[in-house]
């Protein structure tokens, strides 16, 4: 069967599914279509799959009690191409049990702390899926325990994982994987039954969101490893501790993320004590060029002491964009930004667009443009991936 | 790129939460005349509208070009009277429709001039709740005919007013109105006055005119189906037409539910999520 066909038939398939389940319940769904154009060959013949992509995002919860209410968040789907395969990811399933003023969650979650929109430091919970997406910007859920407690102007977390989940990666034939294909089962530090733990209150004061917190566990940052024949990414037991807040002033706003790392590897094989930091800002002018539209800029920076050793992306790394926003019914909106990093010879543009066509139907675009890629960055295996995604997506 | 600032998409979100507001808030504006009887008549209704402490309400907007419809939304409000004179209402916007901004959460924090509400977007798709700023009072809330400084639950403080006289209330010439202009202390504001009709019976608002910077007429504003909650009148339907454009705006209320308690979770920027 051609694939186009099969695809369509796993459309209406999950589509129909959709509808039904949307009748009996207060379940949101989307069905997602994706498709990827490459402007080069890969970096690797090995890199045969160009992924087109049918996915289904459902969302809802259910009341089980005045008290006790059930969530779910997760995405499911088939990727066509050469190398077909069917996926999978939970970013949510959750037993919420409200306890007087406090909250005790247990299953799986995502945790979102970071302000920043690029290096998100302080997203150290929750492992990443980088199958599609090796920005890392897309997580995996996390089973916990969690306990939210309302506390002065603000909210203490308290987060026990008592097994530790590892990133996912993309396969070897896939294309927007780094240039090792990382194939090998995870390797951690202690047990990955080794519980971790981690603490943050956050709390909004006037013009400010700031948040503090503590985490012991696996780091998010996994170094690469040689086991056996392949390639495994390996997590050291970290000890982290961070700061983030964000100020809004007007129509512009700053941003800080800090965060010390114990423990912690580089790509030389060393462990060490050492900082991270982000900084960011943004501004907004709005009615422009006469019309309700508004355009805003914005700048962030992230730096990591390890600099070139760091086994992260962002490591001395400038990022400059521009959004401008039509503000009509279509919600049609256009980006672009640039990337430079500053201790590697790697650049990149980054072009996007959004547009309603029709209540619960968008269309999105969005091409990375490489400019150069240093060979020793860790970027390098995306350099021959320079590619245009279109999708559609339909809610129900 | 992905810009912490509100998106195109949170900009239908907030737009709908202006809305909200200017219904469930009971409207205030004015003009130089008798300054003394304008405020005196602003501070009447406040006194009048106070003590509601909580309502929750089913909201729907309906945007049209001539007469068809080319967008609509739907959505839940939870408010909550403002705890002291210094602080203005909090405010929970959830969307229910369309499907694509399902769960999309508008929260609000209101002050006092001169300082401006707090407001926080969470959008399920990211997770993540973002500060909106402040900065864009005068723009269209969700490509509206409503601004947001229109949702914004404007309080007692936030203006000056002045008394102009007293008429008929437009289509009710049953009821004799007071108009009253209100002229907005803040500086950021899109507009020069506004001027309302207030019956002389309830203080309900009947009518609100909205002129700009250049003091010219732009908008007009007539509010429907009043039904009074335990004391409290609230409107069924706002109808914003735009004189200049053309355009209008539709906000339909229902099922308000007054005195429902509200936990202070429910306004907690770090329990958007749930």
């Amino acid at each position: 069967m051609m694939p186009v066909v099969r695809n369509g038939f796993v459309a209406l398939f999950i589509l129909a599914s959709a509808e039904a389940a949307s009748a009996q319940s207060d379940l949101s769904t989307t069905l997602r279509v994706e498709a990827y154009a490459f402007g080069e060959d890969p970096l690797s013949p090995q890199q045969t799959h160009s992924p087109s992509r049918i996915a289904l995002d459902l969302i809802g919860q259910l009341d089980l009690s005045d008290t006790l209410t059930l969530s779910f968040d997760g995405t499911g789907g088939w990727s066509g191409g050469e190398h077909s395969f069917e996926f999978g990811r939970i970013n949510r399933l959750s037993l919420d049990q409200e306890i007087a003023a406090s909250m005790l969650s247990f299953g799986y979650d995502t945790l979102i702390w970071s302000k920043s929109e690029f290096a998100r430091l302080s997203d150290v919970i929750n492992p990443r899926d980088y199958r599609f997406d090796p920005s890392g910007e897309t997580t995996l859920g996390q089973p916990m325990f969690r306990w939210d407690l309302p506390l002065g102007p603000g909210v203490l977390t308290s987060v026990v994982i008592p097994r530790p989940l590892p990133s996912r990666y993309p396969s070897a034939e896939s294309r927007l994987r780094s240039r090792l294909p990382v194939t090998g089962d995870a390797q951690f530090e202690k047990d990955q039954n080794t519980h971790a733990f981690a603490l943050r209150y956050e709390a909004s004061i006037g013009i400010t969101d700031v948040g503090i917190y503590g985490y012991i566990g696996p780091t998010r940052e996994a170094a690469i490893i040689s086991v056996g024949s392949a390639f495994a990414p390996y997590y050291a037991w970290v000890q982290q501790a961070g700061f983030d807040a964000q100020v809004t002033f007007g129509s512009s706003a700053a941003k800080l993320e800090l965060r010390h790392t114990s423990n912690q590897l580089d790509r030389t094989g060393a462990r060490s004590d050492g900082w991270a930091i982000s900084v960011g800002a943004e501004h907004s002018f709005f009615g422009v060029f006469g019309s309700p539209g508004d355009i805003t800029v914005a700048v962030e920076y992230a730096w990591d002491e390890r600099d070139k050793q760091a086994w992260q992306n962002n490591q001395n790394d400038l990022y400059a964009g521009l959004r401008w926003s039509l503000q009509n019914t279509a919600d049609t909106q256009f980006e672009i930004g640039y990337q430079q990093d500053l201790s590697f010879d790697t650049s990149a543009w980054r072009l996007g667009f959004e547009h309603r066509v029709m209540d619960g139907l968008v269309a999105k675009a969005e091409a990375v443009l490489w400019q150069d890629a240093d060979p020793q960055d860790l970027v390098y295996g995306l350099s021959r991936d320079s590619h245009l995604r279109v999708s559609f997506e339909k809610s129900f | 790129m992905n810009c912490s600032s509100i998106s195109a998409t949170g900009r239908l979100r907030i737009g709908v939460l202006a809305l909200v507001l200017a219904a469930l808030a009971p409207a205030t504006s004015s003009n130089a005349a008798d300054t003394a009887k304008g405020l005196r008549i602003m501070q009447e209704q406040d006194r009048r509208d106070a003590g509601w402490q909580t309502v929750r309400v089913n909201g729907e907007m309906i945007l049209q070009s001539g007469s068809s419809i080319s967008a609509s939304r739907a959505f839940r409000l939870v408010r909550t009277e403002r705890p002291s004179r210094s602080k203005g209402d909090n405010s929970r916007l959830t969307f229910s429709t369309p499907a694509d901004v399902k769960g999309t959460v508008l929260l609000t924090h209101g002050n006092v001039e001169p300082k401006d509400d707090h407001q926080w977007l969470f959008l399920p798709a990211t997770r993540k709740a973002r500060r909106i700023s402040s900065g864009n009072r005068s723009g269209k809330f969700l490509s509206s005919e409503f601004s947001y400084e229109d949702m914004g639950g404007s309080e007692l403080e936030d203006n000056t007013y002045g008394w102009l006289r007293d008429e008929s209330c437009p289509d009710n010439a049953k009821l004799s109105c007071h108009v009253v202009a209100a002229y907005p202390k803040n500086k950021k504001s899109g507009y020069k006055q506004r001027i309302l009709w207030l019956d002389t019976q309830e203080y309900r608002v009947f009518q609100t005119e909205y002129f700009n910077k250049r003091g010219k007429l732009e908008k007009r504003m007539t509010s429907t189906g009043f039904k009074n909650y335990g004391g409290h009148w609230r409107p069924a339907q706002l109808d914003m037409l735009n004189l200049q454009t053309g355009k209008r705006t539709i906000l339909k209320w229902s099922g308000y539910k007054f005195g429902e308690s509200v936990s202070s979770d429910e306004l907690s920027p770090q329990r958007l999520d749930k």
